[in-house]
């Protein structure tokens, strides 16, 4: 017996938005091409999770269930966190309890959603301290490709001038098979070594 | 005794349903599996099947085929263990397997209980719930029956074939196109002969089949006409070409990198002419091109005959080099070498003429011991260094080529 009516499902038919002319930039959802400024630092822009894998409890308090998905039919529902929905949301592992939590910063913290390796390893964002989390994902998106994930990704949490807590995908340099297969320049950093990693 | 019944068993989406096993998630989702380098569709499942995408497809045009399917590097180590287990389960049910291929394979179904269908629907079965791979099964009197009826039975059908009319009507219904053996160019010469259907092939004089397609074709006659011409090999033939190569996940005319493919694929040839105790007598390189005014791809052939037949590093990627210093230059988008002429190695008279090169055999049989202790490739030639990101992911170390012991390749 179905938790949700049928009708909090949707099978999603978006096509691939062609509107964006820099090289596969568009996104799988509710299509709009990607502002030029974010362009260079976008990865892996949506993930999706399969239902099973979050509390009912967090699918209530967050209303996720607007996000729920049915990608064809008789598979399972998946909820889907895409950095461009009006309210970006990201699932993580902080400690070890599974929470909701903002994707990407506001306030005084950077006004995006991702964090490269490098710059945590140059120690630009010392004065932030980030601690270090566990994103759970099924699924990845990038440049409308959805690719499968085995663990998850990693990433950081920071927190704004109120304490309050904002999620940044960590990146990396693509691996080869990585770029060949989204031409993506970059890759989020995968839990357990994931098989598109090096 | 040659076996009265003969099953041919092919499992469904063979490489989305070894990722099924491991990743539930995917069950029932449009799933394809990209090859080496991440740029074509290899395998789909029914479900990006349905969408329009083809095997072959590069990722960009089946993501605009089908937006929402999921994309999964390939992992033959997997598949291989997956297709072993399914071979091990055939070998207890059956005294004679034919590893045909990674996902099909031939029995000797004399020993299935009656009645026949029950019995292998029972088997398949067996099969998902133990293994979880759907498979198709076909049960005749010869391998091509066999095979055409799993074919025709899929997905996760079951089929007997044995009854004369019912064997009529079925080859009445199958374009002759169908049979395993025989592909555009055979329909093409059969077509002007009125051959368009498996019955017509049957029908047709077994000297005009002879005349048009070889004995090859004879055989098939023979088969479908319910005598089995093609025996279970429950071992593989001794190689007649052993070849590695493939896509190279881009579009190059950089010399420094075809010449590191090609290493690579030498180097890779070597490791399997060493597991046959082969030597190879000549080398053939094949280059997919990209064509020049009119688009659409185009394969440069070279071909040469070895002072003496030879498994040596230093004496095969010379004469690699020399073909790839012969070829047309143009975008190149895969390559193939090919040993032909295959010999066994405890069979070949030594000769005062052979040029050998003490050093260069020293320094192989040096990185041969080194590899074997370390790792796959672990020591390499240094020509292929441009190609340090392909080496760094140790996926690309093995090929469905690596899968030893199957028949078709």
């Amino acid at each position: 017996m179905p938790r949700w009516p049928s009708s909090a499902f949707s099978t999603c038919n978006m096509p691939i938005s062609s509107a964006c002319s820099a090289p596969r930039a568009a996104l799988c959802g509710p299509c709009q091409p990607l502002i030029p400024s974010l362009l260079g630092v976008v990865v892996c822009a949506g993930i999706s999770l399969s239902w099973r894998e979050l509390p009912e409890a967090l699918i209530d308090r967050h209303r996720l269930e607007d996000r729920l998905v049915v990608r064809h039919g008789g598979a399972d529902r998946e909820i889907r966190f895409l950095y461009r929905d009006p309210r970006p949301l990201i699932p993580a592992w902080v400690g070890n309890e599974l929470g909701i939590y903002s994707w990407g910063g506001k306030g005084k913290l950077p006004r995006t959603g991702w964090v490269t390796v490098e710059s945590l390893e140059a120690g630009r964002w010392r004065d932030i301290a980030p601690e270090q989390v566990d994103i759970p994902a099924t699924f990845g998106c990038e440049r409308g490709i959805w690719f499968q994930i085995r663990e998850g990704l990693k990433g950081v949490l920071a927190r704004d001038e109120n304490e309050r807590p904002h999620i940044y995908l960590l990146t990396q340099p693509a691996s080869h098979y990585y770029q060949v297969m989204t031409r993506s320049s970059r890759m989020p950093v995968f839990l357990g070594g994931d098989r598109f990693s090096n | 005794m040659p076996p009265r019944l003969i099953a041919h068993l092919d499992a469904d989406c063979f490489y989305v349903s070894c990722e099924r096993i491991r990743s539930p998630a995917l069950a029932c989702q449009p799933v394809g599996v990209l090859g080496n380098q991440g740029a074509c569709v290899i395998a789909k499942s029914y479900e990006m099947k349905a969408f329009g995408v083809k095997t072959g497809m590069p990722i960009w045009d089946a993501v605009r085929c089908c937006p929402q399917g999921i994309y999964i590097k390939r992992d033959f180590h997997w598949y291989e263990a997956i297709s072993r287990q399914l071979l091990d389960t055939l070998r207890l049910v059956s005294p004679a397997v034919e590893y045909y291929s990674i996902d099909e394979m031939f029995w000797d179904a004399d020993s299935l209980s009656q009645p026949l269908l029950a019995a292998s629907r029972s088997l398949q079965q067996r099969i998902l719930e133990q293994i979880g791979i759907p498979v198709s099964m076909g049960i005749s009197t010869t391998k091509t029956l066999a095979k055409l009826l799993s074919d025709t039975s899929k997905p996760f059908g079951c089929g007997v074939l044995l009854e004369p009319d019912e064997v009529d009507a079925f080859l009445k219904r199958m374009p002759v196109g169908e049979i395993s053996g025989i592909g555009k160019r055979s329909v093409d010469k059969l077509a002007p002969h009125g051959i368009v259907t498996c019955w017509d092939f049957a029908q047709a004089d077994r000297r005009l089949i002879r005349r048009l397609l070889t004995v090859k074709g004879e055989a098939l006659w023979w088969e479908l006409h319910g005598t089995a011409a093609q025996p279970i090999l429950t071992r593989r033939p001794f190689h007649k070409c052993i070849g590695r190569g493939g896509s190279l996940g881009e579009t190059t005319v950089d010399p420094a990198r075809l010449t590191a493919w090609l290493v690579r694929n030498v180097e890779r040839l070597i490791e399997e002419l060493d597991y046959h105790q082969v030597l190879t007598k000549r080398l053939v390189l094949l280059l997919e091109q990209k064509g020049t005014a009119w688009g659409g791809k185009v394969t440069w052939g070279g071909k040469v005959t070895l002072p003496a037949p030879s498994a040596s590093f230093h004496t095969i990627v010379e004469a690699a080099k020399s073909l790839l210093a012969q070829a047309t230059v143009a975008p190149t988008t895969g390559m193939e070498i090919l040993a032909e002429g295959l010999c066994l190695r405890h069979l070949v008279q030594r000769s005062f003429l052979d040029e050998s090169n003490p050093r260069a055999d020293q320094v192989a049989d040096l990185k041969q011991t080194i590899n074997q202790k370390i790792g796959r490739f672990a020591i390499r030639s240094g020509d292929t260094l441009p190609l340090a990101t392909i080496y760094s992911d140790e996926t690309n170390d093995y090929d469905i080529c690596d899968v030893r012991g199957k028949i078709c390749f």
